[in-house]
């Protein structure tokens, strides 16, 4: 058999070889073994990798119910909050924590504080820091110190520390020195930019405040809503700014 | 001639040719492989083709739309629950010195006055000034025990305690300093 294989030289040759072989086990042999590769090569070339598709897909399948799940849960957690009450929420809150340096938000809290106290105020000195905008988003830094001198007793210093922590934006007092009526006294103010980097992606779950953060945000809306009974100082402009949204 | 160029078989031959029963089933056994083989390979195909993954994805790309109406409530929230978490941080880790400071001037006895209060990171000093010994005494004791109760002591201790002499020759004003560690 062998033997007449390599002799074949055309297609005749090839169909006389297979008349003459046809029948013989050793044929039957081959093609059972052809069989067998040709099916070794379809599990290998076909079903393998659409098993692995299969898998793929189940995956992904799994995936996409989640994430619609998700958006659905979104929808109906955005679908429960008042555009206005979300408006004064987020006002309240970059007021308490603005995106830049609030230099009249500082000054006005100052004032008011001052006034409450009932203590008298001589000069007061801001450190203003980096003024490059970009590199002052780089900076770790997030407060801004203002150094304040002040008269008054005891208890008037307390009743403008007390008022001071009511007061927006945020501050807190870093360091006091009260001496014979004269109080010298360091506050940092705080302040957050934005980070560049802040997405909003739409599979995401969207947050929502923490009861204790939705109480926290009540106090800061009754010490705004007090703040602003208290009006404007003259030599300020009547409204803080605040980052409207399509500046974010 | 040759013997090859008859096509028909001889007995020997036919005895030769014929088929063992061990290659007929492995020849059938080849055919059934390849036939569920093929069976199997079409069974992945179709499921793969019909799986919902289509409509699936109809569906969160409509999902995503209805959702983009509320784009800007989203970042809204997004961005006040950020803040919010930011502030409430501000607050819990700010320091305390307007309580404290209340705690110290509702504790003090009647006649003792506040001189000096300078408070710094961990660290108050504090200076009261009395016309009377006692009162001072009655005061350092109550700070003693703003230290045992743990609300915002840690330690206190007297750093000097200064009389004043009047014309009378007889001590008219006691200043003590204490120094107090917050915890």
């Amino acid at each position: 058999m062998l033997r007449d294989i390599t002799t074949i030289r055309t297609f005749e040759d090839i169909r006389l070889f297979y008349f003459k072989y046809k029948d013989s086990p050793e044929f039957s042999v081959i093609g059972v073994a052809l069989l067998i590769f040709v099916g070794i090569v379809i599990i290998w070339k076909g079903i393998l990798p659409q098993t692995h598709d299969w898998f793929s897909v189940q995956d992904e399948i799994k995936a996409t119910k989640e994430r619609i799940a998700q958006l659905q849960t979104n929808q109906s957690i955005i679908g429960g909050i008042t555009q206005s009450k979300l408006d004064k929420d987020y006002s309240v809150a970059a007021t308490a924590l603005p995106y830049q340096k609030d230099y009249a938000g500082m000054i006005e809290s100052i004032d008011q504080a001052t006034t409450i106290s009932t203590m008298e105020r001589n000069d007061y000195s801001i450190e203003v820091g980096n003024l490059s905008t970009k590199s002052a988003q780089l900076s770790p830094q997030t407060t801004i110190t203002v150094k304040v001198s002040l008269q008054g007793d005891a208890e008037e210093l307390q009743k403008f520390l007390t008022q001071l922590t009511k007061e927006l934006p945020l501050s807190e007092v870093v360091s006091i020195e009260y001496n014979d009526q004269a109080a010298n006294i360091e506050v940092n103010f705080f302040y957050k930019y934005l980070s560049p980097s802040t997405t909003f992606p739409y599979t995401d779950p969207i947050k929502i405040l923490s009861q204790s953060n939705q109480k926290l945000l009540n106090d800061l809306t009754t010490w705004r809503d007090a703040q602003s009974s208290l009006g404007t100082p003259d030599f300020l402009p009547s409204e803080t700014a605040t980052p409207s949204a399509s500046e974010i | 001639m040759s013997s090859e160029i008859n096509l028909l078989y001889s007995k020997k031959e036919r005895r030769k040719y014929k088929l063992s029963s061990q290659v007929r089933f492995l020849r059938f056994g080849a055919l059934g492989f390849l036939f569920f083989v093929v069976l199997v390979s079409m069974t992945f195909f179709l499921l793969v083709v019909a799986s919902p993954l289509t409509s699936l994805k109809q569906q969160e790309l409509q999902q995503n739309q209805l959702l983009t109406q509320s784009e800007e409530k989203i970042r809204k929230q997004t961005l006040l629950a950020m803040r919010m978490n930011d502030i409430s941080t501000i607050v819990a880790k700010r320091s305390q010195f307007d309580l404290i400071l209340q705690e110290l001037i509702q504790k003090l006895p009647s006649g003792v006055i506040i001189k000096e209060f300078t408070a710094e990171k961990k660290q108050i000093a504090l200076s009261v000034q009395s016309a009377n010994s006692k009162d001072i005494e009655t005061y350092m004791g109550t700070l003693g025990t703003m230290v045992t109760t743990k609300k915002y002591f840690s330690r206190v201790f007297m750093d000097s305690l200064n009389v004043e002499i009047g014309t009378d020759k007889q001590a008219a004003d006691f200043r003590a300093r204490f120094v107090i560690t917050l915890l």
